[in-house]
């Protein structure tokens, strides 16, 4: 009896110090970390986003999207993710304070996007992705990314045409029939705001600290955010 | 609670009858496990042929990439896995402990609403409430399905062992114990630090990869070993060498294998030491693999097989060679300057279906193989089958993990580093073109192993109807118990 008490209490034990050690610890040192107000703007970052791009990071998790994007960047000097232009400073634990869902990804099939919405701006950004969703091969030939064309509605045009319709953005052969135009979805317009909303490219103090010092001939060259 | 219906109260039990007192949830498991097999194959097999011919069922949003993939793993792990796991646990410890089942007709109900929950989860994540968190991708409101069925099955399979007359002395009962206790603490906690009460920020990836660890590290790992633990000696006629350093083995395990997870964190907007810690878990569960190779390599290589009438021991031994390939990935793979290249790939999920497809599922069948007969009192319908469900499972596996390894290497030396002298990464398109015949190559071994799923799913029930099962065997295992029957209870 006393041997098998002994055996459950290990067992016990060895389980409850890896979730202290691991879990708890963590969450005492920056559970609770709050935004960072910068005194030279006067702002708190990161920034809360739209509540419309909120309903877009449901439909990012829905649709499964973090199985082939990753939301993190590592420091310049571990991979090259710099160079690639995914963002030139690393990601820090602060930026995701205001993310109901965390969703770092941990497959890299397609570009990162933690920082998508500083490389797509504005209508072009949105054009972008709306050309992107509705067909990857339009935008990015030989991607492996599959269509998204569910998000989008081919409906008859009643009246006016809809200020939304996209179809001058495809080519003429996805062009509908005359009469009819391609409305993005709900869904499908709160998805590209969520990647629009990408773009929280504030210098942290704390990624400064670990900016690894690059060699001189490098030092001018800006990584990323085309 | 239900010991004057236990048999084995007063007399020790006869193989016999323990196993009759096992017949009808074993079945049930067996049967479920293998349809939920069938599940995860065909859509592995979706989504491996979706990488590279996109436009595969592309226009139905429930079957989009995202999707397929986190419900194939659903279907894989809490489907087949734990099945599969709950089916060798209660009969490992029924037959280690010598105890019988209590009450089978009250486990069978418990066994269906977890497959419920698990139908639930999988047509949830193709529905779009999936929570695109790798190895927890099941929507939380399947949770709580999940843990209560649990508990009702993690106590039956307890009360065995409580009823039985041999305490924890066998390294088995050790990690099968182990495994039932710690799985319901890291699936609750991680619940309800991720969905009920989330916490903020990037601790949500250190709970996650927890809980990923833990899965395999604290689940299906202990399982399989305890597994092996039994079924060498058993099928060999010969003692586990040395067996006295398993519980070094053991407890090294118990004790780094929560932590050895953060190693995947590497590079993660998450506090250094975290990653350090997971490194250092990682070198420290060499013991336990140094242990299990001096325990389980001498064994298998020094005996020959007397008592396998169904062909597991080669299971048995295709597990252990992928058991200590694996372990020696994890030890690589964590070492940061290996993760900086080999992060983000193809290599990742290779090593995992080294461990899930390789490790895990080669000792359930195995095991299922040999228990399955014991139950139901009857051979095998087809050893032929069985053969050619062993070969396309070992071709498959290998294409399958060959394949993402090589590509993945690729994948992050091109991606994750610069050649000499070169300025800038080439860009990931061409990147991803490169990788084609290794995603071809993954869709012919997930071919593979769907025909041989398949094979092994049609020999389980032509070798039920060969028992008369289907309903004979509820009745007999309800006529020692008093239960009049139920719907639930009959096996699908």
């Amino acid at each position: 009896m006393n041997r098998s008490l002994f055996f459950y209490l290990g067992v016990f034990a060895a389980l409850a110090l890896s979730w202290i050690g691991v879990v708890m610890v963590n969450q005492i040192s920056y559970g609770r970390m709050t935004p960072e107000l910068d005194s030279n703007d006067g702002v708190s970052y990161p920034i809360p986003i739209s509540g419309i791009a909120e309903q877009g990071r449901k439909v990012y998790r829905d649709l499964g999207c973090a199985t082939c994007h990753t939301q993190q960047i590592r420091r310049p000097g571990y991979g090259i993710d710099d160079k690639h232009g995914w963002g030139d400073r690393q990601s820090v634990a602060r930026e995701y304070v205001n993310d109901p869902v965390v969703m770092l990804g941990s497959q890299r099939l397609g570009p990162d996007l933690r920082y998508i919405g500083a490389r797509k701006e504005g209508q072009d950004g949105r054009d972008w992705h709306i050309r992107h969703l509705y067909d990857s091969q339009l935008t990015s030939p030989g991607s492996m990314m599959p269509s998204y064309r569910f998000l989008f509605e081919t409906k008859k045009i009643l009246g006016e045409r809809s200020h939304r319709a996209i179809q001058q953005l495809l080519p003429p052969e996805a062009q509908p029939a005359p009469g009819y135009e391609i409305v993005p979805t709900d869904r499908a317009e709160a998805l590209v705001a969520y990647l629009l909303s990408l773009k929280d490219t504030h210098a942290y103090p704390e990624a400064a600290n670990v900016f690894v010092a690059k060699p001189a001939s490098e030092a001018g060259a800006e990584g990323g955010h085309k | 609670m239900a010991s004057q219906s236990n048999p084995s109260g007063t007399s020790p039990s006869s193989d016999e009858s323990i196993d009759a007192s096992l017949r009808a949830p074993v079945s049930y498991f067996a049967a479920s496990g293998a349809g939920w097999l069938l599940v995860g194959a065909v859509l592995a097999v979706i989504s491996s042929v979706k990488l590279h011919a996109p436009q595969f069922l592309g226009d139905l949003e429930c079957l989009t990439y995202g999707r397929t993939t986190g419900a194939g793993n659903v279907a894989l792990l809490y489907g087949w896995g734990f099945n599969a796991a709950f089916a060798l646990s209660v009969w490992l410890l029924a037959r280690l402990s010598r105890g019988s089942l209590p009450q089978p007709a009250l486990l069978m109900i418990a066994i269906f609403f977890w497959n419920l929950g698990v139908a639930i989860g999988t047509v949830g994540v193709l529905w779009g409430d999936g929570t695109s968190l790798e190895a927890l991708e099941l929507p939380s409101y399947a949770a709580p399905i999940l843990f209560v069925a649990y508990a009702f099955i993690g106590i039956w399979i307890f009360q065995v062992y409580q009823f039985g007359r041999i305490k924890p002395v066998y390294l088995s009962q050790w990690y099968i114990l182990a495994a039932l206790f710690w799985f319901p603490w890291l699936f609750s906690l991680a619940e309800i630090m991720l969905f009920i009460d989330p916490v903020r920020g990037t601790v949500q990836s250190i709970v996650h990869a927890w809980y990923a660890q833990g899965l395999s590290h604290l689940w299906f790992l202990p399982i399989a070993l305890g597994g092996l633990y039994y079924f060498l000696p058993k099928l060999l006629n010969r003692p586990i060498n040395n067996y006295p350093i398993g519980v070094y083995g053991f407890w090294m395990l118990a004790v780094f294998g929560g932590w050895a997870g953060l190693a995947r964190l590497s590079g993660a907007p998450v506090p250094a030491w975290v990653v350090s810690a997971g490194v250092s878990g990682t070198l420290m569960l060499i013991v336990t693999w140094v242990v299990t190779a001096i325990n389980l390599v001498p064994t298998r290589l020094s005996g020959r097989s007397s008592n396998d009438s169904s062909g597991s021991l080669r299971f048995f031994s295709v597990a252990i060679l992928a058991l200590f390939l694996w372990a020696a990935s994890t030890v690589i793979l964590s070492l940061r300057s290996v993760a900086e290249i080999t992060q983000f790939t193809l290599v990742l999920p290779a090593q995992s279906q080294l461990f899930f497809l390789g490790v895990f599922s080669f000792v359930a069948l195995g095991g299922l193989y040999h228990l399955v007969p014991r139950i139901l009192g009857t051979e095998w319908n087809s050893r032929a089958l069985i053969s050619a469900h062993f070969w396309l499972s070992v071709v498959g596996l290998v294409i399958g993990v060959a394949a993402l390894t090589v590509g993945g290497i690729k994948q992050g030396f091109q991606t994750n580093a610069l050649g000499g002298g070169q300025e800038a990464p080439a860009s990931l398109l061409s990147v991803m073109q490169q990788l084609l015949p290794y995603l071809s190559s993954q869709t012919l071994a997930a071919t593979l192993l769907l025909v041989g799923h398949l094979l092994f799913a049609v020999n389980l029930m032509l070798t039920f109807r060969k028992a008369g099962c289907c309903c004979c065997c509820i009745s007999r295992s309800s006529a020692s118990t008093g239960f009049t029957g139920s719907k639930e209870a009959v096996i699908r």
